[in-house]
């Protein structure tokens, strides 16, 4: 939900059309090419390139190293959030009150069984060393054993991990097809438009799992058409993956709409509109692709709204994801489960973000400029 | 919550500034309506006392056949839960539950990332560094599995759930506020009273918490049916206040438990759950129609 | 040329005055043997390209909403002229270029008169006639560069696009067209400014590219609104420079809207002054300089003066109350600015006449003038 509130911001996705204005035309790497050229020979056409301009691929290689500097700068800030994550999953584990131990050997264990457990996970090493070995343990894919099953946390989430990324891609499908559909409605008409309007203070009104339930009982008792058993088949996925995709759909309209009558109102689409351009061709040629890059922002941020929404989902519709897995461990205070999936998680959300970076980078070109985050 | 809620270029001091009367009228139409549902719900959960206990069992709870009473049964007006207690009794201490963390996780989560915005956008520099990357760092992460992660050390109570919601939730503030201060923090007015040597904690409460507090104000009712949402989510997962004593999130989880034979015990708190985030969602909504939309008119259609 | 633009340019000579100034043009050689000496492309069999043809607003009055921008304004360009459109902000200079070459943003229409450019009354177009009739036929040059300019689009696509939809150009022969219609403009290494984003350009080079896209359509009318006026000074001198010599070379007729006198001076045949929304005065350049007869013109002509040929320290000549001090009632909208204001003027509006005085030379346009007082 909350993560959605980002995009308000101003400098996380700025209208297309007004965006570059405050880029001053130093800033942009083509020293190369001086545009002032105030000899007498400026205004005549010139088909070879003249004296003291730089070969090609001087521009290229600026550009290049742009996108680097920018890709690298959000490598390093997602490496810092997920170091940050496992810091803080490990402080939780091993730091505060609460014997871990005895997590997993139960109140009756005997002080020896207690010692023995304390042996094997370190636990009477130096914090720091502790640390370092969970660290490691992280970054090569061990994030222990679970107290309850005995079985490592790595392999299952791994077990847990497809059916719930299968789950959010069906969801994403949902939410940028109707979230298009309503916020294009509205721009194109120019003007708010009650019943998106009202859908759109529905849907937000509405959490996740009061909408799941809401599905449940309308389509699965109420009309029979649903499952309303556990399963991990096309046909248990259908609700879900609506349920999670509607919750994201006010979004992406109002992402969808500002973005796109933004572009509409620019003085490039009367550029394209005096060229003869007709409507479908201004729309496909011009409107579409500046709409895009605040879309794929959205959706980059979205990873984190659908991880924390799918563990509601998927409890309500029995669906065998890392959601799911997480409520059964918090049931069982399975500590290393629930730390190895918060780890995961973030790594899923900083992968997102990096992903939808890239997408936005290769759609938008004043985006590759951009060096902060 | 996005533009459609918050501002996308947020207001100037003057609210009203620019707005047609009929506008105006009408964004102070939603934001009374929204505040209306929410008086009646706070009236409903002080008025709970008058309702009875809602940890008392009944002989007369149970059907014969062992099922709960159902609505206007036997003189209970919401029938039973599957226990034979009230149902209206326990929705209404549920819903006082729920309100309790609202509010606290709410001003908390506010003024932690209010506090941090501020200072950041502010004093610039390291700082800003610090503490900007610190927020990047708790937007990234997913909040209902580390809301359940971080329940499962702090407790189970109405507290641990404040500490929980304040924890994941401040950081987005913190990034809206952040971004409004850098606005502000390069305006004349601001630089002037810098340079006349005014004192810097002075120019943040004169001149730019005045600036910010549409924005606060919105960001205060998004930021409530966040915490309304979340708080009965991690309760309803089984991570808020502990069984016998009724939460709106733990109702439902009981409700779900009846779903079969006697849904009504789901569809009440739900409706309670879903008017309370409506409430905070419709102030919203009528806080950011207050403010002033540039005319943006499509070249399409000329 | 006359005598204030050559003042002009020589004080502005902070940098290189006299190359950048209008004179230059005088010793460029015929357009066709340019043309031919750097092999760019004509249409088969002319070259030079005449395209220009006569253009003749007839009282076009323009409504945004209630409220009139526009009052009945006529004007007579002839073929290949150019015409300086004169006025401060909001005259109705812009709005007059908007509905000229149907741009005029949304909520704003004509509700009388005609832009007839050659045969073809431009304000009565509709559906995809207007659309063919866009570019084709007027061809609009915007004020803000880098704003009318696709963001996302490298701007040799921007220009390939007019190719490819109005000559069904594939997509290669468009992009190479666009190339050396880039290198037409002035713009050096045509090729890899072509597979340039317009941020990465220089604001003359932005404006070089519009200027681009603009003439691909070869239209018959070029609106320029004030497209130099972003830019700095040199800069401003290259692209008025490079129109004027366009405009030799497609023999295209420009109208010319700015309000800016010493552009006016260096490219105009004729001016147009409106205020407020009318016409006020229509005379040739050099007899608009030299004989302006209109309150509001001849102060307009002494402060620019001033500023140009005064010794520093002088005290500039102003026109005086404020501009936002602008009628709205019935009579003349400069009524309450002007110094002869008379009682007949805050009443009627005055109508558009022939100047009384000297004899024009040949062929040169009617001294128009719209004042109740002067003659």
């Amino acid at each position: 939900m909350a993560e959605h509130l980002n995009t308000g911001h101003p400098e996380s996705a700025p209208p297309p059309g007004e965006a570059s204005e405050g880029t001053p035309p130093e800033a942009v790497p083509t020293t190369a090419v001086s545009p002032q050229t105030p000899s007498a020979e400026s205004v005549l056409p010139r088909s070879a390139p003249p004296k003291g301009v730089s070969p090609k691929g001087g521009r290229s290689r600026a550009v290049w190293w742009g996108t680097a500097r920018r890709v690298g700068l959000r490598l390093l800030l997602g490496a810092a959030t997920i170091a940050v994550v496992v810091t803080a999953t490990f402080a939780l584990l091993y730091v505060v009150p609460g014997d871990p131990a005895r997590g997993i050997a139960g109140p009756r264990a005997t002080p020896e069984l207690l010692e023995r457990i304390r042996e094997q996970l370190h636990l009477t090493a130096p914090l720091w060393e502790q640390y370092g070995a969970y660290a490691k343990g992280v970054f090569t894919g061990d994030l222990g054993d679970s107290y309850q099953r005995g079985t490592p946390v790595a392999a299952l989430i791994g077990d847990r991990l497809p059916p719930t990324l299968l789950l959010c891609a069906a969801a994403l499908f949902v939410e940028i097809l109707l979230g298009a559909a309503l916020g294009t409605w509205e721009a194109l008409r120019g003007r708010r438009l009650m019943p998106v309007l009202m859908t759109n203070i529905a849907l937000l009104a509405i959490p996740a799992f009061a909408l799941g339930y809401l599905f449940l009982l309308a389509f699965g008792y109420g009309l029979g058409i649903a499952p309303v058993s556990n399963g991990a088949d096309t046909a248990h996925m259908v609700l879900p993956a609506i349920v999670l995709g509607l919750t994201g759909v006010p979004y992406y309209a109002s992402v969808v709409r500002d973005g796109m009558a933004a572009t509409l109102a620019s003085p490039h689409v009367r550029t394209a509109v005096a060229k003869g351009l007709s409507r479908p061709a201004v729309l496909r040629r011009h409107v579409l692709r500046c709409t895009l890059s605040p879309v794929l922002t959205m959706a980059g941020m979205d990873v984190a709204i659908f991880v924390s929404n799918v563990v509601f989902v998927e409890t309500i519709f029995g669906w065998p994801g890392i959601g799911s897995l997480q409520v059964t461990a918090f049931a069982d205070q399975d500590r290393p489960v629930l730390m190895g999936t918060v780890v995961v998680a973030a790594v899923l959300v900083v992968l997102g973000n990096l992903l939808a970076d890239t997408l936005r980078s290769v759609v938008d070109p004043r985006s590759r400029q951009e060096l902060t985050t | 919550m996005t533009v459609s809620l918050l501002p996308r270029r947020p207001a100037p001091a003057a609210t009203a500034h620019g707005l047609s009367a009929r506008r105006l009228r009408r964004a102070r139409a939603v934001v009374a309506a929204g505040l209306a549902v929410l008086a009646a719900l706070v009236v409903l959960a002080l008025a709970a006392p008058l309702f009875g206990d809602p940890l008392h069992i009944d002989r007369d709870g149970i059907s014969a056949l062992g099922l709960p009473r159902g609505a206007g049964e036997h003189g209970y007006l919401l029938g039973t839960d599957v226990l034979g207690r009230d149902l209206l009794a326990r929705t209404a201490y549920g819903l006082r539950t729920t309100l309790e963390f609202t509010v606290l996780a709410n001003v908390c989560s506010v003024g932690l990332g209010t506090l941090v915005g501020l200072t950041a956008g502010f004093y610039r520099g390291v700082t800003e560094q610090v503490l900007m990357r610190t927020v990047d760092v708790f937007l990234s992460v997913p909040t209902v599995i580390s809301g359940l992660a971080l329940a499962s050390v702090v407790g189970r109570s109405v507290g641990g759930i404040v500490v929980v919601v304040a924890a994941l939730y401040w950081a987005w503030t913190a990034r809206l506020v952040h971004g409004e201060t850098l606005r502000l923090r390069g305006r004349p007015f601001v630089e002037a009273a810098l340079v006349h040597g005014v004192r810097p904690r002075t120019v943040m409460v004169r001149h730019i918490l005045p600036n910010i507090r549409t924005l606060l104000l919105n960001i205060a009712a998004l930021n409530g049916a966040a915490v309304v949402v979340i708080g009965s989510g991690l309760s309803y997962l089984g991570a808020g206040v502990v069984p016998p004593h009724p939460e709106l999130g733990s109702l439902l989880n009981e409700g779900a438990q009846a779903l079969e034979f006697a849904p009504r015990l789901l569809l009440v708190p739900l409706t309670l759950v879903v008017a309370l985030v409506l409430s905070f969602v419709l102030v919203s909504e009528g806080v950011s129609r207050m403010v002033p939309e540039s005319e943006r008119r499509s070249w399409l259609n000329i | 040329m006359n005598q204030p633009a050559e003042n002009g340019r020589a004080s502005l000579g902070a940098g290189e005055p006299v190359e950048a100034g209008p004179a230059r043009l005088d010793v460029d050689g015929p357009a066709e043997e340019r043309s031919a000496a750097l092999g760019v492309r004509e249409p088969a069999g002319t070259a030079p390209a005449r395209l220009g043809v006569r253009v003749r607003v007839e009282n076009l009055t323009v409504a945004y909403g209630e409220r009139t921008a526009l009052h009945g304004v006529s004007l007579d360009v002839p073929a290949g002229g150019v015409l300086a459109l004169v006025g401060e902000s909001g005259s109705g200079k812009s709005t007059l270029a908007h509905a000229a070459s149907r741009l005029l943003p949304p909520g704003a229409r004509v509700t009388g008169g005609s832009v007839h450019v050659g045969d073809v009354d431009m304000a009565a177009l509709r559906g995809a006639e207007l659309r063919r009739a866009r570019g084709s036929r007027v061809a609009y040059l915007p004020q803000d560069a880098l704003a009318a300019l696709n963001p996302v689009m490298t701007a040799g696509r921007q220009i390939a696009e007019v190719f490819r939809i109005a000559e069904g150009d594939g997509r290669r022969a468009a992009r190479e067209r666009a190339v050396e219609m880039l290198g037409r403009v002035g713009i050096r290494d045509p090729e890899r400014t072509a597979g340039r984003y317009p941020h990465e350009l220089s604001g003359g080079m932005r404006q070089r590219v519009v200027i681009a896209i603009a003439l691909a359509h070869r239209p018959q009318l070029l609106i320029a609104d004030e497209p130099t006026t972003a830019l700095d000074v040199t800069v401003q001198a290259e692209v008025l420079a490079l129109v004027a010599e366009l405009r030799r070379e497609f023999g295209i007729t420009v109208i010319w809207i700015t309000h800016d006198l010493s552009v006016t001076a260096e490219i105009a045949d004729t001016v147009a002054v409106l205020y407020g929304g009318r016409l006020v005065e229509h005379a040739s350049a050099p007899e608009l300089f030299a004989a302006a007869r209109h309150p509001y013109t001849r102060g307009l002509v002494d402060t620019y003066r001033d500023a140009y040929a005064g010794a520093p320290h002088t005290r500039y000549v102003s026109i005086p109350g404020a501009r936002s001090d602008r009628s709205a009632g019935p009579g003349c909208p400069f009524e309450p600015r002007c110094p002869q204001a008379a009682d007949r003027c805050g009443a009627e509006p005055p109508p558009v006449r022939a100047a009384a005085g000297d004899q024009l030379p040949d062929g040169a346009p009617p001294h128009l003038l719209a004042c109740w007082e002067a003659h």
